[in-house]
């Protein structure tokens, strides 16, 4: 299992601080939480058909999925995801 | 740099606590702080930095205070409306602490100028309200080598990190691409907490306590109330640091 940590809006998305999934990589973790958690969607997804991100940050183990394969980023178990917006007021 | 018996009073309660002591308010004294921002964050960081006796502190910002900053902008007061940020920020942080030099540089923070504007300082606190000035301080901070403290809200949420030049990740590394700058909801008392946090990395720093907030995202909930620690890593593709 992949263990999820939402912040902010996901959070309150899901009503949940912590989710734990099976899946082999980003995009089937993204489809799992589109497809359980409705409301996470609208702040998740920017396009369905291709699949297509918000500008969210997604870590994997604490490294941004940009800087890895993005949505095809390979998952394992017990590995750990962090999503949160990036947020920048002052 | 020794300190005064008048410093050696003021910071009693501070010295007194033996991680710290005199050697870590000497090093405090010797110390120049860029506050980049004179806006919520900038305003409690400020104040704290002030009152812990950083020996040098600059406030750099451009604007005018306005009368929609007074819910968080805690060192601009309904009196200052109109006036700069800097000049009414510089004015109450002298006035808390007259044992410390402060510096106000009114000027926009650029590309072009930013090396400039940091000339001789020590740490940057990012007190920023968007990314793309975030950004432009971030690369600056690594070209220097100097340590970058960062900190950003939104409503009831707030975040911060330590980023040390070739040591930890820095700002691209987590947050690749700038988000589309808007004015963004900020409750009044997030950015307190999180410049309060800024201001005691920055104080840890220069002591040389540890643990810092390196390699780590604070994430902090003023809804649910809770502090979260995300470990972060470097990025061998960062545009910025270059892992
Ligand atoms: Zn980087």
């Amino acid at each position: 299992m992949v263990t999820v940590r939402l912040f902010g809006v996901f959070r309150e998305a899901v009503g949940q601080k912590e989710v734990n999934i099976f899946s082999k990589n980003v995009r089937e973790l993204v489809e799992k939480l589109n497809s359980k958690h409705e409301k996470i969607v609208p702040f998740l997804i920017k396009n369905t058909d291709p699949l297509e991100l918000e500008d969210n940050i997604i870590l994997v183990n604490g490294r941004s999925i940009w800087f890895l394969d993005g949505l095809e980023t390979a998952l394992t178990d017990k590995d750990i995801v962090s999503i949160f917006s990036p947020i920048g007021g002052g | 740099m020794t300190l005064t018996n008048r410093e050696l009073t003021r910071y009693d309660r501070q010295i007194r606590m033996q991680e710290f002591g005199k050697k870590g308010q000497e090093n405090l004294k010797k110390a120049h702080v860029v506050v980049a921002g004179a806006g919520g964050l900038g305003s409690s960081a400020g104040i704290y930095l002030a009152t812990s006796g950083i020996g040098h502190i600059s406030i750099i910002d451009h604007e005018a205070v306005e009368l929609s900053n007074l819910n968080r902008q805690i060192l601009h007061w309904e009196r200052d409306i109109g006036k700069s940020k800097v000049e009414s920020a510089v004015e109450k942080l002298r006035q808390i602490n007259s044992d410390i030099e402060v510096t106000d540089i009114e000027k926009e923070i650029k590309e072009e100028n930013v090396l400039e504007l940091l000339k001789g300082a020590d740490a940057i606190v990012d007190c920023m309200d968007n990314f793309h000035t975030r950004f432009i301080l971030n690369d600056a901070a690594l070209k220097l080598n100097i340590p970058f403290f960062h900190g950003a809200c939104y409503g009831f949420e707030g975040r911060a990190t330590t980023i040390i030049p070739k040591k930890t990740p820095c700002l691209r590394c987590i947050i690749p691409k700038s988000p589309p700058e808007k004015k963004v909801p900020i409750m009044s008392t997030t950015p307190g907490t999180i410049g309060t946090i800024q201001a005691t990395e920055v104080i840890k720093f220069f002591a040389g306590i540890k643990p810092l907030l390196t390699s780590k995202l604070l994430i902090y909930d003023s809804w649910y109330l809770t502090y979260d620690l995300i470990k972060i890593e470097r990025n061998r593709k960062c545009p910025s640091c270059g892992g």
